[in-house]
């Protein structure tokens, strides 16, 4: 007899085998079938009669409590069909003992790559059809965000904890000690006082100021503190404003206590001055945990690709969007008004990051309001430029403004990790470095 | 109303290449088409097991066709 040619069987992303285990498990126990009904939808089933039975079995767990063989084969009435085949699986869990974590893992994979492959499919037809290439992207980019999402969901388990694991969860942290100073959740911005406070980085970060108030001096200095130090992960600076030069030598800057001007003349006032810049520039290229881009327009698209990738492939655990404001308008967002534009922006960001866990800081101008009016009231959590939204999404909101006899403040107005308050803050602009001084 | 049946059999690829590759399933095609080839009897099924493929119930499994997912179809 000759070999069957290759191309006579199709591949498709299904394990019928799994499917079944995991019908079985779902009949064989209550605790089982919350479990997996926590977890998955009735399209992560790749065959038809799956799908009615894991539905069926949902809709008699909701209805009745009981998900037991007896039960469900009662539901199937006049089916043959159906009863047949739960006949054959109601021992499959114990013939294949798989374990349920594994067994949904693997079901969300062959579900998300049949997912990914009628994504190409509709994209492959989308471009045949002459459309857009930012169109195709769009759909590329908001539909595998999707996929992502409903994958990792799985991964990072569900989102609901029972009292246990929650309060185990900071028991076990009790359990190993008193916290060491400097030691938080996220890295540590480098500025005791704050950090004090802020317990280190949270998850979305604001910072807000009108113009020259020093917005991206301080994510700057939070940033090349984060580089120095040994944080395991890189950081992701996404630049709108300065040019690859400025924000370069900025950073140097920074890093070395040398001049912005000593970099930008190429002469030392001293030979102590020209070995800080040599320490700084060996210690950046050694660690290569800096990443910058330049001031090229960079959409919303954009964007969220770069972070995508760079958090996927090199290690990005910190994003600085600098600012928030000069995010490129895409064609159709032309006539949108600039706060549904900006609180389109914030929503994607906050998505995004939070599905792939970063830390991420986002410069945001303010409004006019936000200007010092001279009574030293000024800025504020409602007066970012135009969005409520920026600040009612972040876990930390910074607000920069300088009072009326000229002291310059910075105001932790917003502070999921304890309380707010002010400080005031002293700039370095030779050298591009902030200090706080004190808790007002 | 007769009962069709469709041939499957685990991804080739995934068992021969790599162990840790996740098991897919394959469909038998009509020849010359990317269509699921469909047979009206599980003993016609069985026989182009058999005679036609040189295979036995043990490698390719015999699937009612209204099991199948419709995006497959």
């Amino acid at each position: 007899m000759s070999e069957v040619p290759d191309n006579m069987f199709s591949a498709t992303f299904a394990d019928r085998d799994v499917e079944r285990v995991i019908l079985s498990a779902m009949m064989r126990e209550k605790s089982e079938a919350l479990f997996f009904m926590d977890r998955l939808v009735v399209d992560d089933f790749y065959y038809g009669i799956h799908q009615e039975l894991y539905a069926e079995i949902c809709d008699s767990f909701k209805l009745s409590g009981n998900t037991d063989y007896i039960s469900i084969k009662a539901r199937f009435a006049n089916q043959p069909r159906r009863q047949e085949v739960l006949e054959e699986i109601q021992d499959y869990a114990y013939e294949h003992p798989i374990a349920n974590d594994n067994s949904s893992k693997l079901l969300k994979e062959f579900s998300s790559k049949r997912l990914i492959s009628s994504l190409c499919t509709k994209v492959q037809n989308s471009l045949n059809t002459n459309s857009d290439s930012s169109d195709v992207i769009g759909i590329l980019q908001q539909e595998s965000t999707d996929i992502l999402r409903s994958r990792d969901f799985l991964f990072n388990e569900s989102c609901v904890s029972e009292p246990v694991e929650w309060v185990t969860e900071i028991q076990d942290e009790m359990d190993s000690g008193e916290r060491e100073s400097n030691d938080y959740d996220g890295p540590a911005t480098g500025m005791p006082l704050l950090d004090l406070k802020m317990h280190g980085l949270q998850d979305i970060n604001v910072i807000s100021a009108p113009t020259g108030h020093g917005k991206s001096m301080l994510a700057l200095n939070w940033v090349v503190h984060i580089a120095s130090s040994n944080y395991d992960g890189r950081v992701l600076y996404i630049n709108y404003e300065m040019n690859r030069k400025q924000l370069a030598r900025r950073i140097l800057a920074m890093a070395s206590g040398v001049t912005y001007d000593e970099i930008y003349n190429r002469k030392f006032r001293s030979r102590e001055n020209a070995e800080a810049y040599n320490n700084a520039r060996l210690g950046l290229l050694e660690r290569k945990n800096l990443i910058i881009t330049g001031n090229e327009p960079k959409t919303l698209g954009t964007t969220m690709a770069l972070i995508q990738e760079h958090v996927t492939c090199n290690n990005v655990k910190v994003v600085v969007i600098d600012h928030l404001g000069e995010i490129a308008s895409e064609r159709d967002e032309y006539n949108m008004e600039h706060w549904i534009k900006l609180q389109k922006y914030v929503k994607e960001l906050k998505n995004v990051t939070t599905r792939l866990g970063v830390h991420l800081v986002v410069v945001a101008q303010q409004n006019r309001e936000g200007y010092n009016n001279g009574l030293g009231s000024a800025g504020g959590l409602g007066r970012v430029a135009g969005t409520l939204e920026l600040s009612r999404v972040c876990d930390c909101f910074i607000n920069m403004y300088t009072t009326k006899d000229g002291e310059s403040i910075v105001a932790l107005e917003k502070n999921r990790n304890g309380e707010s308050c002010k400080f005031k803050s002293n700039f370095d602009g030779a050298r591009q470095r902030i200090t706080l001084e004190g808790i007002l | 109303m007769t009962r069709e049946y469709v041939l499957a059999r685990e991804c080739a690829t995934c068992r021969d290449d790599d162990e840790e590759c996740p098991r897919g399933m394959e469909y038998l095609n009509e020849e010359s088409s990317t269509n699921i080839k469909i047979f009206f009897s599980r003993k016609e099924a069985k026989r182009y097991i058999y005679e036609e493929l040189g295979m036995d119930e043990e490698e390719v499994m015999i699937i009612p066709k209204e099991e199948v997912s419709n995006d497959e179809q």
